[in-house]
């Protein structure tokens, strides 16, 4: 059986020559703080490392701020810019974010800090008219809302938003993770923090950085040595960090863009026209050029998802729960959809490896499961 | 009657709970050559559980149980949240039974409206032939009038046919019971065979959602304090002998537990849910001649037959009685024992055969007789 992975905004397999780097740092094993020869060796990899992630995201070396992932850059962020201000903290984020920014909030909202949550558009993009007066307004210390939403791909008006902040003195943070490697990273220029994720862009688990711009400071989450310019203590995962390099150095850019993005909305059309009934999540807002989110009406997304899989056609209807069931993306549901309709949901997120033919079995892998089941429930 | 076995390579969903039957079932239909998938349920919500020590039905650690059989066996497995469901029709209407003096069986509401309703529905979506469980029974089907019947398992002390009385020809149709031919001791002995670390795995007992806890303390962490209301507890002659505080804390045959000083030892005779008062009083008084069925569903509807001589449980392990029935208004029956019964017990469920075939049942009612009209 062929097997298609289009579940990558969940994450993807190891590039090869993010295997490459890695090799380097088993044999190159030091602990950069070191002060010998062994230990200078590992820094020397680790600071390349550093460079050519930098690259990729659009900062200097200096800049980036290894961690353990992107849900570690995101409670870095957030809670180490709460630290620096415990008296009066007042964070402006949204309820399409991540868990691990959208939790965060949620916590220091019970500890009694001002949370205010942007009203959010269909799709996860922010209502930056609504969010204005509260910049230009309130003030806050901190505005954290995503580059491009997981679920749907939507991208969020960043540029706009990092200019008005700047303007008002406000620190602006996107989790970038989404949007690293499906779309040019000017986007997030104007960001003072940013987050990414290895993992996302054919690394490994367990590492991601996050930019922080003009030295600014944070009060670190993981507090240790002095490692990462004092931003986050612990010795540095060599291995991660090599990974995430060479991810960056094969990763996708302007001309993959451009093909996932004719496959997907040629994918997407096709799935309009056996079924005109179809919503696509953000269909009229700019999205990332891999994520598609499809809603069958009447069709349980659980349902195809485990048809599919028994096909060999890896796709996302939400996230498993400890017992490994399928709960709908809260994300979904915050914009309105309901949970019926977020249950009817498929996310189909593709890899800048795919090729037509991919694209094409899982349209009429898709179209065939929906139809067999509109048929029986229509018998019944 | 020949039992039904689906076709070669049919593609059969096996319910998997993680338990030795189940298990046993789905690893001994792969062997058999069927294309299987296994689902699990999700019932209740695991990481509030997570530290329960002892699994019963389909808590997490037994789902992880029948993920490894299922890998173990390259079986598709799935694990689907039937919560809200579950909840809506078995859980809360359990409390509310017991809150209205009546005692539930959650097992036979579990099959009807979560298994083989909803599975089966999300079984047949998934394009499969089957739905197959673990349960003790068995399905044939009748050429003569073309009917699918429902049979008891092979294994007398095992069989479960009375918790599947709600089932309905078209479901019959799509299911199969694949142990309905094994006794239990083998069941355990394939399941061995099959090299399953579940086979030695004990049998759940409890209810799987009350599991270790006492049902009373289940029903009391549930509801609003309020909702549990104190009362009398009174004789069969009316005097009142003592206190109690919820008519959930007794059923009908409770002899333990009254906190009541008597030579003869008495018993929970019925709960009166209008006057909220338990009525004791000694074991002649808890022998009956007749009850109320209601909600019949017939799996072979018996037409004019129905006065012919069925036997009826009373409850999953009574001893099978005959009785004569007698059609009322409103798909209820009259139910008369040919030998007065003990402790009939209203919100059990009644089931009838005829030899190994179930042909229906119903819900025992807390009214007399006299207090419905017939329908003819």
């Amino acid at each position: 059986m062929r097997e298609i992975y289009a579940d990558y905004n969940a994450t993807t397999p190891l590039s090869q020559s993010s295997i490459e780097e890695m090799k380097k740092a088993f044999e190159i094993w030091g602990n950069p703080s070191s002060a010998h020869r062994v230990g200078q060796k590992a820094t020397q990899l680790m600071e390349e490392s550093r460079r050519i992630v930098a690259e990729a995201v659009g900062a200097r070396p200096s800049e980036i701020v290894f961690t353990s992932g992107g849900s570690e850059a995101n409670n870095l962020a957030i809670l180490g810019s709460y630290y620096l201000h415990t008296d009066d903290f007042r964070l402006v984020s949204s309820r399409a974010e991540h868990s691990s920014v959208g939790n965060t909030s949620r916590f220091l909202e019970s500890q009694g800090v001002n949370v205010k949550w942007a009203p959010t558009l269909p799709g996860g993009s922010v209502d930056f008219d609504a969010l204005k007066k509260w910049i230009t307004e309130d003030k806050p210390h901190l505005v954290s809302l995503m580059a491009a939403n997981n679920e749907t791909g939507v991208i969020s008006p960043i540029e706009d938003i990092a200019k008005l902040c700047k303007e008002h003195g406000v620190v602006f943070h996107t989790d970038a993770v989404q949007a690293f490697g499906k779309t040019s990273s000017k986007l997030w220029e104007g960001a003072d923090l940013v987050s990414v994720s290895a993992h996302k862009i054919g690394g490994p688990k367990g590492i991601g950085a996050l930019v922080i711009r003009n030295n600014r400071k944070l009060v670190p989450t993981v507090i240790g040595g002095s490692q990462e310019i004092k931003r986050r203590g612990g010795t540095q995962n060599t291995i991660g960090i090599c990974g995430f390099s060479g991810a960056c150095k094969t990763m996708a850019g302007e001309s993959e863009w451009e093909t996932m993005r004719k496959r997907r909305d040629q994918l997407e059309a096709t799935f309009r026209e056996s079924f005109p009934d179809i919503t696509i999540q953000g269909e009229d807002c700019p999205r990332v050029c891999n994520t598609s989110n499809v809603r069958f009406p009447g069709i349980p997304a659980e349902i195809l998802l485990s048809a599919l899989d028994m096909d060999g056609i890896y796709v996302s209807a939400g996230s498993a729960c400890s017992s490994g069931s399928i709960t709908p993306s809260h994300v979904l549901i915050e914009l309105g959809l309901g949970e019926v309709a977020a249950r009817e949901c498929l996310r189909i997120s593709w890899s800048w490896t795919a090729t037509q033919e991919d694209f094409d079995t899982v349209a009429q892998t898709v179209i065939n499961h929906v139809k067999r089941i509109k048929e029986r429930r229509n018998r019944k | 009657m020949p039992v039904k076995s689906p076709k070669k390579g049919a593609k059969i969903v096996v319910a998997m709970s993680g338990g030795v039957d189940s298990s046993v079932a789905a690893a001994w239909l792969k062997q058999q050559g069927y294309q299987v998938i296994g689902i699990s349920l999700q019932l209740h919500d695991m990481a509030v559980k997570e530290d329960n020590k002892f699994g019963s039905c389909c808590s997490l650690s037994d789902i992880s149980d029948a993920r490894r059989v299922a890998e173990q066996y390259e079986i598709p497995f799935y694990v689907t949240d039937m919560e809200k469901e579950f909840n809506a029709s078995v859980v809360d209407d359990f409390v509310k039974e017991y809150l209205n003096g009546r005692t539930p069986n959650p097992c036979v509401k579990c099959n009807e409206k979560v298994k083989f309703s909803r599975l089966m529905d999300w079984a047949m979506d998934l394009g499969a032939d089957f739905l197959a469980t673990g349960h003790y029974a068995n399905v044939s089907f009748n050429p003569e009038n073309k009917q699918y019947e429902l049979l008891r398992g092979k294994d007398q002390s095992k069989d479960q046919s009375y918790f599947l009385f709600t089932m309905k020809q078209d479901e019959l149709a799509r299911t199969i019971f694949p142990l309905g031919d094994f006794e239990k001791p083998k069941v355990r002995e394939l399941g061995r065979k099959l090299g399953l670390k579940v086979a030695n795995k004990p049998d759940s007992q409890e209810i799987c959602f009350v599991q270790s806890r006492n049902y009373k303390d289940f029903i009391e962490e549930t509801v609003p304090k309020g909702m549990l209301s104190p009362g009398k507890i009174v004789d069969t002659a009316g005097n009142i002998r003592g206190d109690h505080s919820g008519l959930h804390q007794y059923t009908v045959g409770q002899r333990k537990g009254l906190g009541i000083n008597s030579k003869v030892p008495l018993y929970v005779v019925s709960l009166n849910n209008q006057t909220n008062e338990v009525v004791i009083g000694p074991e002649t008084a808890l022998m009956r001649e007749e009850c109320v069925v209601s909600n019949l569903n017939w799996i072979n509807p018996p037409g004019l037959d129905v006065h012919h001589d069925f036997t009826a449980k009373i409850r999953y392990r009574a001893k099978e009685c005959e009785v004569e029935l007698e059609p009322l208004l409103d798909n209820r029956l009259a139910v008369r024992f040919k030998q007065p019964q003990r402790s009939i017990t209203p919100g059990q469920a009644m089931v009838f055969y005829r030899n190994d075939r179930v042909v229906g049942g119903g819900w025992i009612e807390d009214l007399p007789t006299s207090s419905f009209a017939a329908l003819a």
